[in-house]
């Protein structure tokens, strides 16, 4: 039976009539947004309850009593040393009750748990750090972008990997302006010293009532500085954990093709690499950008 | 001492016997040929004890080739050889190192070939030497650390991990390989030409 073209016009009229009244709005990412989503999620701070968090390494097991929903694994690990806990890049977490969970290092434990550092130099789960990297690096881009741009722009994390050589952000709002050599070099500039500032990740597990009810696209809430994005996975630690960082060129993309894709490459703090070697990673990043669609 | 005869029958040692003979000039000793041996059977009484010397580079290479001997004399004669028994007595001022070096390190090595010992090289340090007239006099060295095999201390150089899923592992193996790819085609196409 054939619909009648009229009648199939006013059928997307009226689903879409439906989905606009149902669509809850994204919610405006600040930093005041942060702090509610986390009083919403982890409860007033001021009212805290101890709860006992072991503490694995090598060595030995180590118990730690922290306050529940406001103490992170990184404070669990500053008990064994700093050293220790300024590697940390993930955690395994373990809770006494459920399954075991991969998290960043700075999200606030709920129970009783057992935690265990993962870092660059861990040989198990390194695809789960360098994911981590990654993603970390395409949201610091972002978060100094925000900050050095004077227009008013959003940003998308198109989905990446270190195979590809490169990672990327998207930023909504340039009209189609794409960054002249001068001004890659400016915001270069501005971007290592952005990283210098050992900005932390604060990180928030949003659950997905919350999530749906504040209009928030991504089971993370991330906050650097002052600048909040959402993420689907964790991230490490802190800014200061990103060694060589170099933001290589932008391109139109979209379909639009306003929209601005703004490419680069870093590697680890924890992976020192020679001049030479690095040049050779920067230059295949940018060929690799810059033959992508 | 019977020193060429006894060593023509023993095997090489497998280390690297340095053709420039070194300064080991030491407060205290009072200059004479006699001075090195026994500069050097101190180091050779200390390595056996300590299983792990920091010493001055230059002392450290001369006083390897020593131990090595030492070690190796043990192994190959054993305590009741006559030879074996006075280079035990004389390079070892500390009687009760005898006894180690027949019962815990000798034993260690006797189904392995030479090197008994290994020789690293730490940075420099700025050491103070003296100070005279409220002058202080600093001297660069070099150091070295020489160690006997199979000692209970942690390895001096980091085993190395294997890495190759790392971050910088897969960015530069992947550049490296399209530059090698870049360079192919830049080669083919001059030879086109």
């Amino acid at each position: 039976m054939k619909v009648p073209v009229r009648g199939l016009l006013a059928l997307r009229k009226a689903s879409t009539a439906v989905a606009t009244a149902e669509t809850i709005p994204p919610a405006v990412l600040s930093s005041e947004f942060f702090d509610h989503v986390r009083h919403q999620v982890y409860g007033d701070s001021r009212k805290v309850d101890k709860v006992v968090v072991t503490v694995k390494t090598e060595a030995k097991d180590k118990p730690v009593l922290v306050n529940r929903n406001v103490s992170t694994s990184f404070h669990c690990f500053n008990h064994i040393n700093k050293q220790f806990a300024d590697d940390s890049v993930l955690v395994e977490v373990i809770p006494s009750v459920g399954g075991a969970y991969f998290s960043s290092v700075n999200q606030p434990i709920q129970d009783q748990s057992e935690v265990r550092k993962i870092g660059f130099d861990t040989s198990e789960n390194l695809n789960l750090v360098n994911e981590a990297y990654w993603r970390s690096c395409s949201l610091v881009t972002a978060a100094f972008l925000k900050e050095a741009l004077d227009v008013d722009v959003d940003f998308g994390f198109p989905r990446g990997s270190i195979q590809d050589g490169y990672f990327s952000v998207a930023v909504k709002g340039l009209n189609g302006n794409v960054f002249t050599p001068d001004e890659l070099s400016t915001i270069n500039r501005f971007g290592k010293s952005y990283i210098r500032d050992d900005k932390a990740f604060e990180v928030i597990s949003v659950p997905k009532t919350i999530a749906e009810e504040s209009g928030i696209n991504g089971d993370h809430l991330i906050r650097i500085g002052h600048q909040v994005f959402t993420t689907d996975g964790p991230v490490i630690r802190s800014t200061r954990q990103i060694g060589r960082f170099s933001i290589l060129r932008s391109k139109l993309t979209g379909k639009s093709g306003k929209d601005v894709l703004v490419g680069g490459v870093s590697i680890p703090a924890k992976q020192p690499t020679s001049s030479y070697s690095w040049s050779l990673i920067a230059k295949n990043a940018n060929q690799k950008f810059s033959k992508s669609n | 001492m019977s020193a060429h005869r006894v060593a023509a029958s023993l095997p090489r040692i497998g280390v690297t016997i340095g053709h420039v003979p070194q300064k080991l000039k030491t407060g205290g000793i009072e200059p004479s040929r006699r001075a090195r041996l026994e500069v050097l059977r101190r180091i050779v009484t200390r390595t056996v004890r300590e299983e792990r010397v920091e010493l001055k580079w230059n002392r450290a290479v001369e006083a390897r080739p020593y131990v090595e001997r030492l070690i190796q004399l043990g192994v190959e004669r054993g305590p009741l050889d006559e030879y074996t028994a006075e280079m035990m007595e004389w390079w070892l001022l500390e009687k009760d190192l005898i006894t180690k070096m027949h019962e815990v390190i000798v034993p260690r090595f006797q189904n392995n070939a030479s090197p008994f010992t290994s020789l690293f090289r730490l940075p420099p340090q700025r050491l103070q030497q003296f100070i005279q007239n409220k002058r202080e006099v600093w001297k660069r060295y070099d150091i070295g650390v020489l160690e006997i095999h199979g000692n209970p201390f942690p390895p001096v150089q980091e085993e190395s991990s294997e890495q190759s899923d790392s971050i910088l592992d897969i960015l530069l193996a992947d550049a490296l390989r399209n530059h090698q790819m870049d360079l192919q085609e830049r080669l083919n196409s001059e030879k086109s030409k």
